[in-house]
């Protein structure tokens, strides 16, 4: 009897089966692995809530401390200090609204570069981020100290201020044009150096435009001291937003609106 | 149900035009703040207050209804079709209410402009009832056309040979009905049949219909549109052809204005049957069947790699008036070298390749543009070398940051796997240069100029 080698089905020819289809994936999605950061940074976040210790709890400290900051001398170590957790932040929250970009810079530029390019659109997005985080972090205890000392504001309703403030953004005219610059592309070289050059002036611009689009929901966390738990449902919306909602959508502002909101109650209660 | 007739076989005393172009005067007769008026039906497509054929058009509605309602085409996206088959829906609802409003029958139907049938000599121009006579007391004319014909090289059909449609040229193979997108699309390459013949015909005719927010009103735009809504319908009766199976595409929503003036919504899983859409029509003979979405390949998963570029441009590159020539550097990764050397013999199973222009920025209404590669120098044979043209069709809009557009641009593909295929069997081939040649197809007016971010060769 004859045996056709094609009509047996060998545990190792599945396996190939997978492997294939595994790196077509990963060749398909190159924004995996900022997702993955994400994740992980994510994953560190949820672990700490839960056993009470370092992560959320220092991101909440850290921060605390730096919107409670008065004098000069304790400025240096408050930004400091405060600069890893928003790094962190920048990169749970938002590499994974950088789809787009990342495609982008992967598609355009030879494989053998594309990682590299990536991890370099990666640096210049969060550098730029990173000087947003030391500009907060020098304005947001004074306008905080501010708004408690003029309005008798506790932090739960300063930090519901910064959402009503989220919310109400959403509805003027120009938050359509720069929900559309979120998609912006520019032509990256494949000349050498230049790739990476491009790549990393790509990741600045994008911080720019993003920075412009989500500084209010960032500084209102910022305010209510990086509770994880806002985090997380901060960053669920901004995807929501980014993959889901039409950019003409007004749906964010009463998502906003509703997190206000819960800040005013718990401070109610 | 409707039947939409070929605009150049309607029979003798038909009155098909005749009272189109009644409706079309009472249409421009209303205020631009009424939705069923001419003003409001093209400003849905394209709008630019500063334009001169918009001069004259206020009173126009509140800000806020034109930034809900305006400037809503899709254009380098899969939506292009669905979107577009929306409005015409709508559309042609408005202008039958308005004919019966005028007295006239109550079955009328907005007819297609076939300028790619080959057994019409005519079938390039636009039909005479659109020229003659040309002045204002025809509805169907307008002074702002550059042409009445069309080149035959920018009516082919080579898209209606694609299969999925679904693809961006550098993922996966390029679309019949473009890349996947969000609403907010601004940059991405224009699918097939809008590339060809959709934007080569727009910019052909020229003048208004050039652009995107002035193409609507011109009456031909419609009937132009007819016929693309049409291509459609018979790419999906070829059969292994399907739309996309899925949530992100089928359950999009847009909005319109109905003959009453009221807000409507459809989706796009609602006007793949145009038995069904609104009253219901089909195309003269084309009968109008839908595949079962979700049983074809194109919703599945591509089971190839993308592809990968092999060679770009280094700067950006403005197009003259003239000729302009580039060389493009080409890079082959090592398991690529292979396909780009010179070769003995045509193969007829040629590799994938794709040439992208990308991040295309300019102002004004340019001509189209021819493209052919590795053309001799004394320019001997160059109907060989001839790769595309491109369109520009509304780039100044695309390099405008707005409420819908980014400003990044435009981005055109041309498949180019059999030019290249034939160009490395010929003596002037040279393996580590591509030559890109681009000649506008006529004059640039002064105002019109385009900028190329960077031009690009993707290889399978």
């Amino acid at each position: 009897m004859r045996i056709h080698l094609d009509s047996v089905e060998f545990p190792f020819r599945r396996v190939s089966h997978y492997k294939k289809q595994i790196r077509l994936w990963l060749m398909l999605s190159p924004e995996w692995w900022a997702w993955a950061l994400s994740g992980l940074v994510w994953l560190w976040l949820l672990v700490s809530l839960e056993f009470g210790m370092a992560a959320g709890n220092s991101m909440s400290h850290e921060h605390q401390s730096m919107v409670s900051t008065n004098t000069l001398s304790n400025l240096a170590m408050t930004i400091s200090g405060g600069l890893g957790a928003w790094m962190l932040m920048v990169v749970a929250m938002m590499f994974p609204v950088l789809n787009e970009q990342i495609r982008h810079v992967a598609f355009s530029v030879q494989r053998k570069r594309r990682e590299a390019s990536i991890a370099i659109l990666l640096l210049g997005y969060t550098l730029i981020w990173t000087v947003a985080g030391v500009l907060f972090s020098i304005l947001l205890p004074y306008l905080s100290q501010l708004l408690a000392d003029t309005f008798a504001l506790s932090n739960n309703l300063i930090a519901a201020s910064a959402f009503l403030l989220a919310a109400t953004l959403v509805w003027l005219p120009s938050r359509c044009k720069t929900m559309t610059a979120c998609a912006r592309t520019m032509p990256i070289r494949i000349q050498g150096w230049h790739t990476y050059a491009d790549s990393l002036q790509f990741g600045a611009k994008t911080a720019l435009v993003c920075i412009r689009t989500c500084w209010a929901p960032m500084v209102a966390l910022m305010l209510a001291h990086h509770d994880t738990l806002t985090m997380l449902v901060v960053t669920v919306l901004l995807i929501y937003q980014r993959y889901r909602l039409p950019h003409q959508s007004k749906m964010l502002s009463y998502a906003w609106g509703m997190l206000a909101l819960g800040f005013i109650l718990v401070d109610l209660l | 149900m409707r039947e939409r007739k070929n605009v150049y076989e309607l029979p003798a005393g038909d009155t098909t035009l005749e009272w189109y172009s009644k409706a079309v005067v009472e249409m421009k007769s209303r205020p631009t703040t009424d939705p069923t008026s001419w003003n409001y039906q093209g400003a849905m497509h394209g709008f630019q207050a500063n334009l001169p054929i918009w001069q004259g058009a206020a009173p126009l509605p509140s800000e806020s209804e034109q930034r809900s309602y305006w400037n809503r085409c899709q254009h380098g996206s899969w939506y292009f079709l669905p979107w577009h088959r929306m409005y015409l829906a709508y559309f042609e609802q408005i202008v039958a209410q308005t004919i019966v409003d005028l007295g006239g029958p109550a079955d009328w139907s907005l007819p297609f402009w076939n300028y790619s049938d080959t057994t019409n000599p005519d079938a390039r121009t636009i039909p005479p009832a659109f020229t003659d006579p040309a002045n204002s007391t025809n509805g169907l004319w307008i002074s702002e056309r550059n042409s009445d014909t069309i080149p035959a090289n920018y009516v082919t059909l080579g898209a209606l040979g694609v299969f999925p449609y679904t693809g961006d040229g550098i993922t996966s193979e390029l679309g019949f009905g473009g890349p996947r997108t969000a609403f907010s699309h601004s940059g991405r390459t224009h699918g097939r049949l809008e590339h060809l013949p959709h934007d080569m015909v727009h910019v052909a005719i020229g003048g208004a219909m050039g652009d995107p927010r002035t193409a609507a009103l011109d009456p031909i735009f419609w009937l132009h549109h007819a016929n693309i809504d049409r291509l459609w319908q018979v790419w999906l009766n070829q059969g292994n052809r399907a739309n996309p199976g899925i949530a992100a595409w089928l359950n999009f929503g847009f909005n319109f204005h109905d003959k009453d003036g009221n807000v409507q919504m459809l989706t796009c899983i609602e006007v793949e049957d145009t038995t069904n859409l609104l009253s219901g029509y089909e195309y003269q003979g084309v009968p109008s069947s839908v595949p079962e979405t979700g049983m074809l390949a194109d919703i599945e998963p591509p089971n190839e790699m993308p592809l990968e570029v092999v060679a770009a441009s280094n700067v950006a590159q403005p197009l003259s008036s003239k000729k302009t020539r580039l060389g493009l550097g080409l890079q082959p990764p090592r398991n690529k070298r292979m396909k780009f050397m010179a070769a003995e013999e045509f193969s007829p199973v040629p590799e994938s390749t794709f040439l992208h222009f990308e991040n295309i920025t300019g102002t004004g209404v340019p001509p189209a543009y021819d493209v052919y590669l590795n053309v001799p120098d004394d320019d001997g044979g160059k109907e060989a070398h001839y790769a595309g043209s491109l369109a520009f069709f509304g780039v100044e809009e695309a390099s405008t940051p707005s409420d819908h557009h980014s400003g990044s641009g435009q981005h055109y593909a041309l498949d180019v796997s059999e030019l290249m295929s034939q160009l490395r069997t010929l003596p002037n081939w040279k393996e580590e240069q591509l030559d890109v040649h681009l000649e506008p197809n006529s004059p640039p007016a002064e105002d019109a100029s385009v900028v190329v971010g960077r031009i690009s060769l993707y290889s399978a």
